[in-house]
């Protein structure tokens, strides 16, 4: 086990070495740069932006010096904030949101996805099947911006205006993260998660779906319900252990993408997460600020992938770490 | 004059005084809650006004802070920290005297704090992208190109009150520029204590001598602003607190305003004005003091002949353009210098001295010309493509253009989207051979338009380069009488709207709408928002 995990450690360093290297020189190769505005900038202005950035190196000098820097922890400063705050800071601000916001979707998403799975594949092709896997087709085919819309706008304006009068205060807050006033504490989140889970609902409950009807129709379940198991016993200890394995495939990845945030979902709530950077940082060329977020993408999905290899070895003792 | 007829006359002009005093500004009759709020859009970088080139940044900075002037509800500067001024007859040298007035944290605003705010602006280490704004203080240039020193800017403090500032030549706008947000005060003392990187970059890192002080600074969620009852102006400032939110997305900012969240909210597009008016909302506009036009890149063979531009200049139907595409109450520009843009005299704009001085709409005209510019290069027809920013607007907005001159004209044209840095490095390696563009001013005078037309300026995209011009140019950077100066700002706009490197398409105007009861908010060109002065009205 120990063997096993130190390998994917080498393994995951040389990987974000090469995420690095290759993000690098593919932002350099980009048209413009940070410091390439509408007015055009004096020669000597531009001269002393660079000379401080250090963007008057060459630009493998430039690599080596960040390579350098990050290896001792230091991602630099964001160009877009001035030099205001660290990209540690600017990440580690926004980090905490996004994985709140994440953790709770996914929880609600894995719940209620695999409930739904479970229930459509043990009424194939009756009503309930339906209605699950039609609540799965919405869900996948709806983006996320426009159920957020939806629900901010129905919910969150026009349902929590018309409750006012009786509550007596704001049911949901429109956006917004931190609450202005407790009674609205619990209210502030439950829309962006809703808006957040749903389409990895309609995906969990497909997948356990299809893997729940394969397992439906194998030899062991005909032989644990011959020797005289209970119909609860052999759903749960059988068909549902055997079928979710895809599942926790999935969620790796799912769990890496949600938890570090989503642009769309936390500019439509106001949630100050690091979902935003991953496009800003683009439009601004905020070279500092690409980096950190690729390398902190790139080594939460590993992480995710190592749960999720350990995982894997729990739930099936035919998958062997150890050797 | 003996004393009684002294005593007559003060007391008739004391009299006349305080009736026209009551006449012109009865106090506001103020609702009991004072509490602004609206959406920013988007969180300011940081605030060391040193370093700012944001207008959200200014937006805050100008309502927390003050300079030696300040811009009134009519954008003309006014009195700041400096109570009064004088000028050497040469324009040069000015004489500020500062007002008793306090910083946030007791202590006073000195001209010292001037002085070192302007020398921490240009200093080559600071590397302040708006430096250059400070170039016209003698020295200036010098010291941020690293090729002269900080004891040889143009600015002294003498003592605590007296700021004596030397120009390297006259310029128009030098009471402008002292309000901007760049212009501001340092406290020395303090902005070493917190140190340069952090100074501005949370609420307990700043200094405050403005209207407002800011208690909350919530990173990437909103800023909180309270009236500062130790400003010297405070009398005059109504509000006791400003709410501001940093949401990025304009549909939820718009949701939030109709649930009554926010008292005031920009109206981005015609379907936001639509919306708002049918909730019973009564839109307002302003203009942005924004130049929207095609320019031409002169080393391209086609573009490079004159009777080409000048026949897609006159064939375009701008007000069509506007009313069917850009839809909203933009002016169709038949000249470069927006209309915001102050004139000679104080009763008239620059525009409204100088008119129109190209055509409009003229297909028949155009036609010809564009006729004898094909003959002029012997070929029959030119292709020619648009590049435009990537946006839906843009690309529409490029599209509609390249259309009606297929129509008008006849000639093959296209539309090449592309992000914004990308349509930036285009233009500044003049790879392209007409862009999409906008220039709006730096402050309030026509040089902030004209002089990018000089030869070899960095934002002359066009390779536009006329010994005329360029001698008209030099011309009024060195002219110390205002009339005079304009007569030249005028002959150099008429020598480009007839050399056309760029064809001029409207003047922005930008729509918004308030709740009602909400007064003395102000937008335009160089102080945009402004509600030093905004009060709630008692219903």
């Amino acid at each position: 086990m120990f063997k096993f995990i130190g390998n994917r450690i080498v393994f995951a360093l040389l990987a974000l070495w090469l995420l690095a290297t290759v993000t690098f020189f593919l932002m350099q190769a980009m048209p413009g740069d940070p410091f390439l505005k509408p007015k055009a900038l004096p020669e000597s202005v531009e001269k002393n932006i660079r000379a401080k950035w250090g963007l008057d190196k060459p630009v493998v000098v430039q690599y080596l010096v960040y390579l350098g820097n990050a290896v001792t922890g230091d991602f630099g400063y964001s160009y877009y904030y001035k030099g205001s705050r660290t990209v540690a800071e600017v990440i580690g601000a926004g980090f905490p949101a996004s994985a709140d916001l994440g953790i709770r979707s996914l929880t609600i998403a894995v719940i209620l996805g695999l409930l739904l799975g479970i229930v459509a594949a043990l009424n194939a092709g009756k009503a309930a099947d339906a209605f699950a896997m039609f609540l799965a087709i919405l869900g996948v085919s709806v983006p996320a911006f426009v159920l957020a819309y939806l629900v901010q706008y129905f919910i969150a304006y026009k349902l929590t205006a018309a409750v006012k009068p009786v509550l007596g205060f704001r049911l949901f807050p429109i956006t917004g993260w931190k609450a202005y006033d407790f009674r609205t504490t619990f209210g502030f989140k439950v829309l962006p998660v809703i808006a957040l889970s749903f389409g990895s609902m309609a995906t969990i409950s497909r997948l356990m779906r299809s893997s729940m009807l394969d397992v439906i129709s194998s030899d062991y379940i005909k032989t644990a319900k011959a020797k005289g198991l209970s119909r609860n016993a052999v759903i749960a200890k059988h068909m549902i252990r055997n079928s979710v394995l895809p599942i926790v495939t999935v969620l790796g990845p799912m769990a890496a993408a949600i938890m570090t945030g989503t642009f769309v979902i936390e500019s439509i709530f106001g949630v100050p997460g690091m979902g935003r950077l991953y496009i800003t940082s683009v439009q601004n060329q905020d070279y500092t600020v690409i980096m950190g977020t690729t390398l902190f993408y790139g080594a939460f999905l590993i992480f995710m992938n190592l749960l999720v290899d350990i995982a894997y070895g729990l739930i099936d003792p035919r998958i062997r770490l150890a050797d | 004059m003996n004393v009684r007829k002294i005593l007559i006359v003060t007391v008739i002009l004391v009299l006349a005084l305080s009736v026209f005093a009551t006449g012109c500004k009865a106090a506001p009759k103020l609702a009991e809650q004072q509490v602004l709020r609206f959406n920013l859009g988007t969180e300011p970088p940081q605030l060391n006004s040193t370093i700012s080139t944001d207008v959200v940044s200014f937006n805050i900075l100008r309502h927390t802070m003050e300079g030696l002037t300040r811009l009134d509800a009519n954008q003309k500067p006014i009195p700041g920290m400096a109570e009064k001024w004088e000028t050497s007859s040469d324009g040069l040298t000015w004489t500020f005297h500062l007002r008793d007035a306090k910083w946030s944290d007791g202590s006073a605003v000195t001209a010292q704090d001037f002085e070192y705010a302007w020398k921490t602006l240009l200093n080559p280490e600071t590397a302040s992208e708006y430096a250059y704004f400070a170039y016209f203080l003698k020295g200036g240039m010098e010291y941020n190109g690293g090729t002269g020193s900080a004891d040889d800017v143009g600015v002294k403090a003498t003592d605590a009150k007296t700021l004596v500032v030397t120009l390297s030549s006259p310029i128009g706008y030098f009471l402008d520029a002292c309000s901007f947000g760049v212009m501001l005060p340092v406290k020395q003392s303090f902005y070493e204590q917190v140190g340069a990187t952090e100074y501005g970059s949370d609420v307990d890192k700043m200094l405050f001598n403005g209207a407002f002080v800011m208690t909350t600074w919530n990173h990437e969620q909103n800023i909180v602003l309270k009236k500062n009852e130790g400003y010297w102006d405070a009398k005059s400032v109504y509000l006791q607190e400003v709410d501001m939110d940093m949401l990025t997305d304009t549909q939820a900012a718009f949701t939030k305003f109709l649930a009554g969240d926010y008292d005031l909210i920009g109206l981005a597009n015609s379907d936001y004005v639509a919306q708002s008016e049918a909730q019973g909302f009564t839109t307002k506009t302003f203009s942005d003091g924004a130049t929207f036009y095609l320019e031409f890149n002169l080393m391209d063979p086609a573009m490079a002949n004159k009777n080409i531009r000048t026949a897609i200049t006159y064939a375009l139907d701008r007000q069509a353009y506007i009313t069917k595409i850009v839809k909203d109450k933009s002016i169709p520009a038949l000249a470069f210098v927006n209309p915001d843009i102050k004139g000679a005299t104080a009763s008239k704009t620059y525009r409204a001295e100088v008119g129109d001085l190209i055509k409009d709409n003229q297909t028949t005209e155009a036609q010809t010309l564009f006729q004898k510019g094909l003959t002029e290069l012997g070929v029959s027809t030119v292709k020619v493509s648009i590049i435009s920013d990537d946006g839906e607007l843009a690309v529409a907005r490029a599209s509609a253009l390249a259309e009606s001159l297929t129509k008008n004209l006849g000639m093959e044209i296209t539309v090449d989207s592309m992000p914004f840095k990308s349509r930036l490095e285009k233009m500044k390696n003049k790879e392209f051979q007409i862009v999409y563009a906008g220039w709006g001013p730096d402050y309030n005078d026509p040089m902030t338009f004209l002089d990018m037309f000089e030869t070899g300026n960095g934002n002359n995209h066009t390779s536009y380069s006329s010994a005329d011009y360029d001698k008209l140019l030099a011309d009024a950077r060195k002219e110390t009488n205002t009339a005079k100066r304009y007569a030249i700002y005028k002959q150099m706009e008429q020598l480009l709207m007839t050399d056309l490197p760029i064809a001029p398409i409207f003047f922005r105007i930008r729509s918004y709408t308030t709740v009602d009861g909400l007064k003395e908010i102000h937008r335009g060109a160089f102080a945009d928002l402004n509600w030093r002065g905004a009060y709630f009205e008692a219903s």
